[in-house]
């Protein structure tokens, strides 16, 4: 930068302040557009990142090991074997916050002395679950299973109602047998549990894994291991990504593969993917709004000031120079109110919104689409960023209209009405 | 040899359907060294005709050599160019940046320049006391006087050493013992410094000063006389 540069900036910002009232005014109408910016992507990405969450924990984990085939039909026949060699081989390769669990999830039927309903049970390790999925969380009813529980069953509060049960009482299962044959046991129900969707609860039921093993009588079997990592937001898919593909380099069971979650989850995936063009699209919203008063104020600002371009024409500035003065001032006005509006999105979200905002009786209405009723807003870098780009490309942009209209003013038509 | 050499030049200014001729075949060569005034009656083309010369505006017919170059073969930046290196402007009024002090208001022109810092604030430091507003450097426009703000503006316009002063009617708004002094301190870097001054006035004692005095009526020359 060059001391004429200097000089321009020195001018510009002095010249910013000659008018403090619409300077201020129009500040308050930049901040205020970037802020709505910032602090409404960060609701809408607490948003999608409660929703990921939710699916996440709905057995599916960050990494899931399977047999593909299992994906397309979840039947007994495409179940893991000596699932504890392949277990202990994937705990090898898992980073220190890495934890694994087991699963063995096969359809079912869940008998009382009314009823028969379709479930899917899954046996689980439940000491292991907590952080994992949503069976690992603190019940809503009744005791958690004890690992060495050989009847124990847990059950989803909507179905133990829909059902008429109560905890305790007794219910017997059915499921195949690793040679496709039917088995039946008796279980006790010792909890229930909520989710953020009635389906879930309607539809799963939990064992303790042994049992369920013992039950179809593959003692070392499983239909899929999970693996979770410890990752401040879903969106770091980085470490994911590398940890599926160490994963399916390295496991000798070629019968397996293991996915990361938007593999597993890919509407959610795309969702997400589209989420930073519906970003992009509200922030060029907004920022069409304020671009207007921005076009506008300058403009005046520079009719108003039309003699002192003229001099500075006739002094011998070219006309590339004005239009370098004008956009210098509109970058300067766009600087102080990003500036001003990142920290306070920072300071709304991470402090004010920071403890969640509880969408209350209209969350209700949103669960289904498995969003939490209470979102906690998500800063993230990329659309402080992309808010910020919008705002200073779009401002340039915006900015040169009145500056080709400043370097228009010639000194001749300038000076002459003195 | 003529630093200034306007041949047969005319101006039209239209507006909307009317049509005016400001310049009506003006012939006009200023040596280097000259203390000049082009003089008439408001109206009579003198603006028009500094502007021109200044490359402020192009004629209509004719041509403008600015010393052997012609304005009308330059564009609009090659003109800038010029003004920047080798003219200096004085103007009736709104001379400086308003938000610049008297210092920066001269220091801008070197900025432009782009001659190094040092030197800069030597000239800068020199012109000032040479005008007599040393202690004045950091004052604003707006807290300095009329007969102050055009000696500030004096003081950028010759900064540079250009080749010409153009000065439109700088006494215009100043009371007569202020004009003097301004006009004795041109006189005076006409002088010593060999610079060429050309005034577009109707004030009395600017032709009194002046070394050679063109006069102008409806567009046109009607005498032009050296003392
Ligand atoms: N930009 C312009 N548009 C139309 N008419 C103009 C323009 N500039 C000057 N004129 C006209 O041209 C004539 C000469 O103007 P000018 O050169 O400013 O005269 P002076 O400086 O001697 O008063 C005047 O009648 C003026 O009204
Ligand atoms: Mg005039």
């Amino acid at each position: 930068m060059t001391t004429a540069d200097w000089m321009s900036i020195q001018i510009g910002w002095r010249n910013l302040w000659r008018n403090p009232r619409r300077t201020l005014i129009i500040l308050t109408a930049i901040v205020i557009g970037i802020i709505s910016m910032i602090v409404m992507s960060a609701f809408g990405r607490g948003m999608m990142e409660g929703m990921v969450r939710n699916s996440i924990d709905n057995l599916v984990g960050h990494i899931k090991i399977q047999n593909p085939l299992y994906r397309i039909d979840p039947a007994v026949d495409n179940r893991i074997d000596t699932v504890s060699e392949v277990a202990d081989q994937i705990s090898g390769l898992l980073p220190e916050d890495g934890r694994l669990v087991k699963r063995l999830r096969l359809d079912g039927v869940l008998s009382t002395s009314r009823d028969h309903v379709g479930v899917m049970v899954v046996g689980v390790q439940p000491e292991l679950e907590t952080g994992v999925s949503f069976i690992g969380r603190p019940l809503y009813k009744g005791t958690a299973l004890d690992p060495d529980d050989t009847n124990g069953l847990l059950i989803g509060q909507a179905l133990l109602e829909r059902l008429g049960l109560e905890i305790g009482k007794k219910v017997v299962l059915m499921s195949q047998d690793s040679a496709s044959e039917g088995r039946a046991k008796a279980f006790r129900i010792r909890g229930s549990y909520r989710t953020e969707l009635r389906d879930t609860e309607k539809r799963y039921v939990f064992v303790n894994l042994h049992t369920f093993q013992d039950m179809i009588g593959a003692p070392d079997t499983a239909t899929e291991i999970a693996v979770n990592l410890d990752l401040a937001t879903t969106y770091q898919t980085g470490r994911i990504e590398e940890l599926v593909n160490r994963i399916n380099e390295q496991l000798d069971n070629e019968n397996l593969a293991a996915n990361g979650w938007r593999e597993l989850l890919p509407a959610i995936a795309a969702y997400i993917d589209m989420f930073d063009v519906y970003m992009l699209i509200w922030f060029v919203v907004v920022f069409i709004a304020m671009g207007f008063g921005l076009a506008n104020t300058v403009l005046m600002a520079v009719y108003e000031r039309m003699r002192e371009f003229g001099l500075q024409r006739a002094l011998g500035v070219r006309a590339t120079g004005i239009i370098k003065s004008v956009i210098i001032e509109v970058v300067l006005l766009l600087l102080i109110g990003m500036a001003v509006a990142d920290f306070s999105s920072l300071f709304l979200v991470e402090v004010v919104f920071g403890s969640g905002i509880d969408l209350g009786s209209f969350g209700a209405g949103i669960e289904m689409w498995g969003i939490s009723r209470v979102v906690y807003p998500v800063i993230s870098l990329k659309d402080i960023f992309m808010a910020n780009g919008v705002v200073i490309l779009l401002g340039l942009l915006v900015g040169l209209y009145p500056a080709l209209h400043a370097a228009r003013f010639t000194p001749v038509e300038t000076m002459r009405h003195l | 040899m003529a630093i200034i050499r306007v041949d047969s030049v005319s101006k039209v200014y239209h507006q909307g359907r009317v049509s005016f001729k400001a310049l009506d075949n003006v012939a006009l060569s200023i040596e280097k060294g000259e203390f000049v005034a082009l003089a008439g009656p408001s109206g009579s083309g003198k603006t028009t005709l500094l502007n021109l010369i200044g490359g402020l505006d192009t004629p209509d017919e004719g041509e403008v050599y600015f010393d052997h170059k012609n304005l009308s073969e330059m564009n609009d930046s090659q003109r800038a160019d010029l003004r920047l290196h080798h003219i200096g402007f004085v103007f009736q009024a709104y001379n400086l940046i308003p938000v610049l002090t008297a210092a920066e208001n001269i220091d801008y022109i070197l900025l432009l320049q782009k001659v190094e810092k040092s030197v800069r604030s030597l000239k800068v430091n020199a012109i000032l006391q040479e005008v007599g507003l040393a202690e004045k450097a950091t004052n604003r426009p707006d807290e300095l006087s009329g007969g102050q703000q055009q000696r500030v503006a004096v003081a950028r316009a010759i900064i540079t050493d250009p080749q010409v002063v153009l000065a439109d009617e700088p006494t215009a708004n100043l009371d007569s013992k202020t004009g003097r002094k301004l006009l004795e301190m041109m006189k005076q870097m006409n002088r010593s410094k060999q610079v060429t001054f050309i005034f577009a006035t109707h004030d009395p004692m600017v032709m009194e000063f002046a070394d050679r005095l063109v006069s102008l009526q409806d567009g046109r020359i009607v005498s032009d006389t050296r003392k």
